[in-house]
């Protein structure tokens, strides 16, 4: 109850100091100040396994120690959202977030949850998709999303159509932030990424899917706690039938692996991998003239790395 | 010792079947709870109607219990019985006066009731079981009154320990007045009777006393008064629940004895005793009693077993003709929804099937991972009332679950593995293009898409890019998950239910053929 309380009081500072538009800019500062800078806006990995993957790209950027700091706790965000088995790409995969969680811990993290609001029933979620024992197994902690009392309405300073939003307070109150979604096909999003896995953090998605859904998704990518690091897991990818899937058959072995700060822009890359324009996903479109993060990749400095 | 005995079975059982109906965290499997529902004759009776072969087993066993113990089923077994003691325990007068005195058997009113009750079953209406057996009735209590206290209590712990994560909460959802009230209506009603006269409710109205009064009125083992011993001193019939100890004629009536040995610890002169019956003869009038009971009997074990079969044997013959019949398209369904049928939960073949034999214990209601199971109203007509169905306000079936069909204790849902599920069809999808959220705001939505399992319904090209629903209502299986996402009111997408369910085809697939390059970075 005391944290709850804390939580509304913090969200009402948040606000103020993301309205003043210095919040993520002044990270940024401090984190490049540190990490001795040879890393990129963007990393992509091909070709190896998913923990390998992950290995590369940390260490390409100069290790997690660059968002995770000694004592603090993390929040992950995978894509749990359904009942289907890690062979089926609906879900992120297990030994990815595994190693993810491990590098948290290794880079003195206090600790590690993990957490998302499914689709189908959330512990038969955690269960099937291999991701509960993952984390447990790497030391962290599954926490459920399946209640409103977890989650706190927030106002979306930025937002067109999305002005209030209720979060999970693990998103609120946890020190660092990292998106893990799965590259999937979606019916009609067309492509689920980083920006469409923070829907996982909302409790009402109806309103979302009833108030234009591209806009809402775009709208949440400015709000004030963004992801402090997104990493795509494009091991399998579901090319059809998304965001569920019907079989293994609708699913590719692309053995890939990107991050990046930028949503927008791994949502790109992330575009351009899958086999479709960016322009097509309304929802990237959007969200760069919201000024979230940039569709041209031209500009960015991206590590390419072959396994 | 006895008594002792009776008293510790009765708590074991009584606790067993309050936790299978409160267990909202489904710390027992399934298998557990269904064994733990093999001791209770309704469900033992029904199964062996639906199932035969094994399930023979539980009633046998019941059966034997009760030619050899007489009731004792009531006093250790039942779980309502063991709660009207619990009442009259509560409810005794603080004053020493006269509790119990023997009464005379309410034969005409137990016996017309159970008649009926088994004639309007045989008939294919289970609307008074559902209404009077104790099993059924003991879980709308526990299931409506008992488990909603146990998770708003969960939610309390939940609230006080929320930074561990620990104690997780849960939605308190699902529940409806009629169910609610009844079970209420049930429980005040038991109350009363127990506190006023012990086991009156199980010797006058109770179906299943009843029919276990027939198997118990000569038991091996009986409760004897012994004529040189007893002094009629009364202590043992002020004791007797069940009102069937006659001091004066020292007889007792093992038609409605319970088996709880009261008068066996009461008694100061040892004349009470619990044997095999002979040693005092019975008198001639009763044996003409007797063969009156054996016709009934009889009767009775006729109706069970030979009159169901020709009645499960109509029905389906009356499934094919209606199957022959249907061909029905609802493509103009108004604004807003229509639902011409219920859903029944998949494995209960046909609506008929399932309220026939269904007596709304809410066993599958506690069970249903997604609480998508919610008594019913009048959706199924009144013989249906309180029995599950399935609502998508609230929530969606699993597709990959099969739980209500590993726990219903009487074959309505008959056990269907993951694979079968798959393919039964419940109810179909229906499209009301003008509510869709595509159509008019011109904007993508997809959830009803987002959420199907089987891509019945899927997103078709519509126009200015963007995405519309369309239903192949060939693969659906009607599980609601289009409808319970569906962000419209009223819905865009809605599943109205097959009052006889059909088998939904498996969705095609095949392998998608793309040579990846591993080498390749597309941007």
């Amino acid at each position: 109850m005391k944290r709850r309380a804390f939580i509304t009081k913090g969200v009402g500072a948040g606000i103020i100091a993301g309205g003043i538009g210095s919040f993520s800019g002044f990270e940024k500062v401090f984190a490049s100040g540190q990490a001795g800078d040879n890393s990129c806006d963007l990393v992509a990995v091909r070709g190896g396994e998913p923990a390998q993957m992950l290995d590369l790209a940390l260490k390409a950027q100069g290790g997690i120690g660059k968002y995770v700091k000694k004592g603090q706790t993390v929040v992950i965000k995978p894509n749990i959202g359904w009942d289907v088995t890690p062979e089926r790409g609906g879900n992120t995969n297990p030994f990815l977030v595994k190693r993810l969680v491990e590098h948290c811990f290794n880079a003195g993290a206090k600790q590690v949850y993990v957490f998302d609001n499914t689709c189908d029933k959330w512990d038969l979620c955690y269960k099937s998709s291999g991701i509960e024992q993952a984390v447990k197994d790497a030391g962290g902690k599954v926490v459920p999303g399946h209640t409103e009392s977890y989650y706190h309405e927030v106002p979306v300073v930025k937002g067109v159509n999305l002005k209030t939003t209720k979060v999970h307070e693990l998103i609120l109150e946890s020190d660092v932030f990292i998106n893990v979604p799965v590259l999937k096909h979606h019916g009609s999003a067309r492509l689920t990424v980083s920006l469409k896995n923070l829907m996982g953090v909302v409790w009402d998605r109806r309103f979302w899917h009833r108030n234009n859904l591209h806009q809402c998704i775009a709208d949440f990518g400015t709000f004030y706690r963004k992801p402090d690091l997104n990493i795509v897991d494009a091991y399998r990818v579901m090319l059809r039938n998304g965001p569920r899937g019907v079989s293994v058959e609708d699913v590719v072995e692309m053995k890939s692996l990107m991050l990046s700060e930028d949503m927008v822009a791994l949502d790109t890359a992330s575009a351009l991998l899958f086999g479709i324009e960016p322009e097509e996903v309304n929802y990237i479109v959007l969200a760069e003239k919201l000024g979230v993060g940039t569709t041209d990749l031209n500009k960015l400095n991206i590590n390419r790395i072959k396994v | 010792m006895l008594k002792k005995i009776r008293v510790v079975l009765s708590v074991v059982f009584l606790l067993l079947f309050a936790f299978i109906f409160v267990d909202f965290k489904h710390v027992l499997p399934e298998s557990w709870v269904y064994f733990i529902t093999r001791f209770q004759l309704t469900p033992a009776v029904l199964s062996v109607l639906v199932f035969g072969g094994f399930a023979v087993v539980s009633l046998i066993f019941l059966v034997l219990l009760t030619i050899i113990f007489g009731r004792v089923y009531c006093s250790t077994l039942c779980p309502l019985g063991a709660l009207q003691d619990v009442f009259t325990r509560l409810f005794k007068p603080r004053k020493k006066k006269r509790r119990f005195k023997y009464s005379k058997p309410n034969n005409w009113l137990r016996y017309s009731i159970l008649a009926i009750t088994v004639l309007l079953f045989v008939a294919g209406n289970s609307l008074l079981l559902n209404l009077l057996d104790p099993y059924s009735n003991f879980g709308k209590i526990f299931s409506n009154l008992v488990r909603p206290v146990y998770m708003w209590v969960n939610n309390q712990m939940a609230a006080l320990y929320e930074n561990s994560y620990k104690v997780i909460p849960v939605e308190i959802k699902g529940y409806r007045w009629l169910a609610v009230s009844y079970a209420a209506l049930f429980l005040v009603i038991i109350a009363a009777m127990s506190a006023w006269r012990g086991r009156l409710f199980c010797n006058t109205i109770c179906p299943v006393g009843a029919m276990l009064s027939l198997f118990s009125r000569k038991s091996f083992f009986r409760i004897q008064l012994d004529k040189e011993k007893c002094n009629s001193c009364g202590l043992c019939a002020l004791q007797c629940k069940a009102e069937c100890i006659d001091t004066d004629n020292r007889t007792v009536d093992m038609s409605r004895c319970v088996g709880c040995f009261n008068c066996l610890s009461v008694c100061r002169s040892q004349g009470v005793y619990f044997s095999i019956a002979g040693k005092n003869r019975m008198p001639e009038n009763v044996l003409l009693h007797d063969q009156k009971r054996r016709f009934l009997l009889g009767g009775m074990v006729a109706m069970f077993t030979l009159i169901p079969g020709v009645r499960l044997l109509s029905a389906e013959q009356k499934h094919q003709q209606r199957g022959k019949g249907r061909g029905r398209d609802n493509h103009h369904e108004p604004v807003p929804v229509v639902r011409e049928h219920p859903l029944s939960p998949p494995g209960s073949i046909s609506h008929e099937h399932f309220t026939s034999l269904c007596t709304a214990c809410h066993l599958c209601i506690n069970a249903c991972p997604k609480q998508v199971l919610v008594p019913a109203f009048m959706e199924y007509g009144l013989k249906g009332m309180m029995q599950p169905r399935l609502d998508y306000s609230v929530s969606f079936c699993n597709y990959e679950c099969v739980v209500c069909s590993q726990v219903c204790p009487t074959g309505a849902i008959l056990r269907v593995n993951n694979e079968e599920k798959k393919q039964i069809q419940i109810g179909k999808a229906h499209f009301v293009r003008r509510n869709c959220v595509v159509i008019t705001d011109k904007t993508d939505c997809g959830a009803c898409a987002e959420h199907c399992p089987t891509q019945a319904v899927r997103m078709v090209q519509h126009r200015n890019g963007l995405f519309v629903p369309e239903v192949n209502d060939e693969i659906c299986v009607g599980c609601g998950a289009c409808e319970h996402a569906c962000p419209t009111d009223p819905k865009a997408i809605y599943v109205d239910g097959n009052p006889i369910h059909k088998k939904a085809e498996m969705p095609q697939t095949e392998a998608i053929k793309k040579e990846i390059d591993f080498n390749d970075f597309p941007f």
